[in-house]
């Protein structure tokens, strides 16, 4: 809270906004409306080169990169996917 | 005199107003529920023609398949994968023979004229076509023993609902199991439970005493959908120098629909080990 004096006035500044992200609360579930967001690190915790985003069971997860040559294989609704031999 | 001013700016994400796309400066975001619309388990991510979509989970067993540039990808089968041809087709070669009879016996010559023996036409033997509902065989890096109260089960869960008819496991015999039963039981908390629904016996002397697939074939039971049932092979006659080795991947095991079970007292009790999966296939006769 500032105290502002204006000629005999007193404001009163109430503490409001933030300035940086890391002061943003998260506080609900936001539809981006359609924009983008780029040049992110990683969408689901601790992502590495080649591996792959796919909805867990209650946030993204992560499919760690497979054995080259191996295919990305569906394990039905409910289940990770997982990197396949053929 | 005194003024209350607020001040601007937001503090909340529900605040916030999405008005630009926003390069996120190579900063991470996680533990996020979804970044396509509507995410459910299994479902992957791909960039869709205005925005990332969801390429919704398929049929387990199938492979992500690309359809080129401005398409999106599919899932789809590959050949010899969820749909198995077993189909040999077995000719035996037939044997000619020319047999010549001849008189030795002085007087004149009164054998029968030479005959050309030429066998029955051998019988074609044409497998039946299998349909796996479940499966696991690859990543094998060591076996288990079965033999006498040492039992081993391997569960797993149906896909869809069907009639197991044939089982195949890769296994070995190290000298005389004895007979070997392979049947398919419920389970109870991830445990074999109940006693066979359907299965198998036959002699495990008559094994490769080498690795390898064997097929066989039981009277169909109805599987439910989506259930955890069990694959429990015993070898009641063996003991620690006549048993059957069943392979296994013991390693990080990646068959996430059931794990390794074991019973020491002939299937009275039993314990999981999650860490290990035997190499097995289940499925309907088509």
């Amino acid at each position: 809270m500032g105290l502002l004096n204006c000629g005999g006035c007193l404001l009163i500044k109430l503490p409001g906004g933030i300035t940086k992200l890391s002061e943003l609360i998260i506080d609900a579930d936001k539809a981006w409306a359609g924009m983008g967001i780029s040049n992110i690190k990683e969408i689901s915790l601790a992502m590495a080169h080649g591996d792959v985003p796919f909805r867990g069971t209650a946030s993204m997860g992560r499919l760690p990169a497979g054995v080259a040559g191996n295919f990305l294989q569906t394990c039905g609704p409910g289940r990770d996917p997982w990197w396949g031999l053929y | 005199m005194s003024l209350l001013v607020k001040g601007g700016g937001i503090t909340k994400l529900s605040e916030l107003i999405i008005d630009a796309d926003k390069a996120w400066a190579g900063m991470g975001i996680s533990n996020i529920k979804e970044v396509a619309a509507a995410m459910a388990h299994g479902d992957v991510n791909y960039r869709g023609a205005a925005v990332l979509e969801k390429l919704t989970a398929g049929i387990a067993g199938q492979y992500a398949k690309t359809q080129g540039a401005g398409f999106p990808p599919i899932w789809d089968d590959m050949p010899g994968n969820r749909f198995d041809r077993l189909l040999f087709l077995t000719i035996p070669q037939p044997l000619l023979s020319l047999a010549v009879v001849e008189d030795h016996s002085g007087g004149g010559f009164t054998a029968s004229p030479p005959t050309l023996v030429i066998p029955a036409p051998p019988s074609l033997s044409i497998s039946e076509l299998a349909l796996f509902d479940q499966r696991y065989e690859s990543g094998a890096d060591g076996d288990l023993s079965i033999e006498g109260d040492n039992w081993e089960a391997q569960t797993f869960t149906t896909l869809q609902a069907h009639d197991v008819e044939i089982i195949e496991i890769q296994c070995r015999r190290v000298l005389l199991p004895g007979d070997v039963t392979v049947g398919i039981w419920a389970t109870v908390a991830d445990l074999p439970s109940g006693g066979d629904l359907t299965s198998v016996t036959f002699s495990g002397d008559d094994l490769s005493a080498a690795d390898a697939w064997i097929t066989r074939y039981v009277v169909a039971s109805g599987l439910d959908a989506a259930t955890k049932y069990a694959i429990v092979i015993r070898a009641p006659d063996g003991d620690g120098a006549n048993y059957l080795v069943w392979r296994k991947d013991g390693t990080v095991p990646s068959y996430a629909g059931g794990s390794r079970c074991l019973s020491a007292n002939g299937g009275v009790g039993w314990a999981e080990n999650g860490n290990t999966d035997f190499m097995f296939r289940e499925g309907e006769v088509l």
